[in-house]
């Protein structure tokens, strides 16, 4: 029974070897990742660069100047087939100016942050970016000023945010065929960042968009009813510990990664986030994207193949269509025409749908039917 | 120059003043003056360096002499500052005639036009600090000559303008520090006191000018004894013709004083924003150098700074930092702009004592001798 049911995934099998002799060298994955890697003395040096720069600054009576690389220009973002979206080498900068008083702020803002990364990694402890904020409220105003500057301060010392000893609060969740260690030896939930030794005989591994649809899978016991199989949310758009995550298993196990996303651009859109990673983070594109996504479901052509009911579909609104457009301008979509073609049926069609419409077909449809059919005759794209 | 001061009677510090006003609202004109008492002769001149000429309702534009003097307290680098002011053309009260006045041939349409100016010119540092330092109130007569007399309304005036509301709360006036010299009525007031070295060497002391130009339409009036009669009557009667519109004018000045000092309390905020900030780059910074333990990084940051330990790096850290950003320049084309460098002390130029019996005008048209 157990070998009949596997036998039924041969497309999957195929597809992971296909990918297995397109990717690089796993040994090359390693090496990259000790290089983006610096270690806690180049962190306190980089920042003892940028103080000195800032005392050097007053000594020759200048106000002192912080160089921000700027991450929301796609003037400074390039596209890599095997990487995704990276940051170009020659980025443009903004300047935060200690004497204008509309970047002041910003600039006492980072200097804290600065100082507070220093003492941690000096100390090896760790800190989350909300302890950050709630030391200091006044001066940040909100938790998504601590949030954006961190960002900053990772991509202007060329340094992963874990090696500035700051975590995030995790967001993600993760189930299936799968069990780590710790570097210290505890086995602990799928919430750590610092997994290793990840063990699992998982086939493939699904990504999927929202934590409804997440709930939903493992209600089916999803799961057992397949081949192995690992399911990893983000609940909507990803943190960086879910896309590490995701990268992380892709590395170890090197089987097909699947995205179960709703037929609308905003679906899209964090498909294309996992797979070729984001503007705001493109700094560390190496360490967090995974080119070899490939798309499940729900595709557009499968509303017209499927005759979903006219009822739940939702028309697009003008702003989807403009991320539509948006989308189909990305440099990555030339590299992929079928996702293009998917795209331009919802451009012709103008009608989005959420992988719960699956359910007006019949309740247990997306986990008894169309997901096991999609992975049983290779119905990605 | 002699100081001949103590040769000549008290109307000689009117005699100035009054020359003074004259030559700040007429600037084409220039004023030589000759004293002659006994066998001693001193020359006096008033002309204008930096003029500016604004359109009124008047036919006349009005020339100004913008001329700032004053330098305030420069450290290090040479600076550029502005040597002239920008007065600002502000609203026109019409103001009714008592009845009284309208008995003795007082009639026509009255207004008074109000220009304002701070200075000295600030604009190409806009982080720097300012107090202010006095009001000056100013009265010219139609015919841009200084009221002799000035109303006892000015006097009164402070009681009745609300300070805090123009973000002066440091000018505290009472009637006895209300000056009055021909013409320009002055409120003083008081330093604040400083909290430390920095204020003083980062802050500019201004003065506002405050132009108060009488205006007069008659058309029955065009024959030029006419017009001087008629500017007899205005001055004559201008207790009475300030008393009897002393709200509007109340509101008209806190209005215009209020447009003039939007820039000086803007310029609070935004210097308690660098301040702010300051203090956390200030600590930020050497929490970092403090708990370091590179002694190259330690030993460069103090070299550069000059300092032998971290207290004293903090300490010129600080003042540095306050001293850049204080002196930011942004320099403006509409700005006279001049180089100064060096430490100089803060002083004003005072006007130059004038003692006269002999009076020469010239202007480019022609030339008055009194």
């Amino acid at each position: 029974m157990e070998a009949h049911r596997l036998q039924d995934f041969t497309e999957i099998d195929k597809l992971r070897l296909q990918l297995l002799n397109n990717s690089k060298d796993a040994t090359s994955f390693h090496h990259l990742e000790a290089e983006v890697c610096p270690s806690s003395r180049d962190i306190l040096n980089r920042i003892e660069d940028i103080i000195l720069g800032i005392v050097t600054s007053l000594s020759q009576d200048e106000a002192p100047v912080l160089k921000l690389p700027n991450r929301s220009s796609w003037a400074n973002i390039s596209f890599d087939s095997t990487v995704g979206l990276q940051m170009n080498s020659g980025h443009s900068v903004t300047a935060l100016r200690s004497d204008s008083p509309s970047s002041v702020n910003k600039f006492a803002q980072v200097l804290k942050i600065l100082s507070v990364i220093y003492r941690l990694v000096q100390s090896n402890t760790y800190a989350t970016k909300r302890d950050i904020y709630y030391n200091n409220t006044q001066l940040f105003g909100s938790q998504a000023t601590v949030d954006s500057i961190v960002d900053d301060i990772s991509c202007m010392l060329r340094a992963p945010r874990r090696s500035l000893h700051v975590l995030a609060t995790s967001k993600g969740l993760i189930s299936g065929d799968l069990c780590y260690m710790e570097e210290d030896g505890m086995r602990i939930d799928c919430r750590s960042s610092s997994a290793v030794n990840i063990v699992s005989s998982a086939k493939f591994i699904i990504i999927v968009e929202k934590d409804a649809t997440f709930q939903r899978l493992m209600d089916d016991d999803f799961c057992t009813k397949l081949p192995p199989c690992v399911i990893i949310t983000g609940k909507g758009v990803p943190d960086m510990n879910s896309r590490l995550m995701v990268r992380k298993l892709w590395d170890t196990l090197h089987v097909p990664i699947f995205a179960l996303v709703d037929s609308d651009p905003h679906g899209i859109e964090i498909m294309c986030i996992y797979k070729y990673g984001s503007m705001a983070m493109s700094f560390e594109a190496h360490s967090l994207t995974v080119p070899s996504v490939m798309w499940l479901g729900l595709l557009p052509s499968d509303l017209q193949r499927l005759q979903v009911p006219s009822d739940v579909l939702i028309p697009l609104t003008k702003n989807d269509e403009k991320k539509l457009s948006s989308l189909l301008q990305r440099p990555y979509l030339t590299d992929q025409p079928d996702w293009q073609k998917e795209m331009e049926v919802m451009q012709r069609t103008k009608v989005k749908a959420e992988i719960q419409s699956l359910a007006a077909i019949s309740p247990d449809f997306l986990t008894n039917i169309y997901l096991p059919n999609k992975l049983r005759y290779g119905g990605w794209v | 120059m002699k100081d001949m001061r103590h040769l000549f009677p008290e109307w000689s510090a009117h005699m100035e003043a009054f020359l003074r006003s004259f030559s700040l609202v007429n600037a084409e004109i220039n004023i030589h003056l000759t004293v002659k008492v006994d066998q001693h002769t001193v020359q006096y001149a008033f002309g204008a360096k930096v003029k500016k000429k604004l359109k009124l309702f008047s036919p006349v534009p009005l020339k100004l002499d913008v001329t700032c003097n004053t330098q305030p307290a420069i450290y290090g680098k040479e600076r550029c500052w502005c040597l002239g002011g920008h007065p600002v053309c502000g609203s026109r009260l019409h103001v009714s005639i008592p009845p009284h006045a309208m008995d003795q041939g007082l009639f026509g349409d009255l207004s008074i036009q109000f220009v304002t100016l701070l200075s000295p010119c600030v604009l190409q540092y806009p982080n720097l600090a300012t107090h202010i330092s006095n009001i000056q109130l100013m009265v010219f007569n139609p015919s841009r000559v200084p009221v002799l007399k000035v109303p006892r309304f000015f006097q009164t005036l402070p009681a009745f303008l609300d300070f805090e509301d123009l973000g002066v709360d440091t000018l505290h006036c009472s009637s006895k520090d209300v000056q009055q010299l021909c013409g320009t009525s002055t409120y003083t007031s008081e330093p604040p006191s400083c909290s430390g070295p920095q204020q003083e060497t980062s802050a500019v002391w201004q003065r506002v000018l405050v132009f108060l130009f009488l205006q007069l339409t008659d058309p029955f009036t065009s024959q030029l004894t006419d017009v001087m009669a008629t500017e007899v009557l205005i001055e004559r009667h201008l207790e009475d013709i300030l008393n009897n519109n002393r709200h509007a004018m109340t509101v008209a000045l806190q209005s215009e004083l209020r447009n003039t000092l939007k820039a000086h309390n803007c310029r609070k905020k935004i210097k308690e924003k660098l301040n702010s900030a300051a203090e956390v780059i200030l600590s930020s910074s050497i929490s970092i150098v403090s708990c370091s333990s590179n002694l190259d990084f330690r030993r460069d940051c103090l070299n550069r700074m000059k300092v032998r330990d971290t207290q004293e790096l903090s300490a010129a850290f600080g003042e540095s930092l306050r001293r850049v950003t204080s002196w930011k320049c942004v320099p403006r084309h509409s700005c006279y702009s001049a180089k100064v460098r060096g430490m100089f002390a803060y002083r004003h130029v005072s006007g130059l004592v004038l003692i006269c019996c002999h009076f020469h005008f010239s202007t480019d048209e022609r030339t008055f001798r009194v």
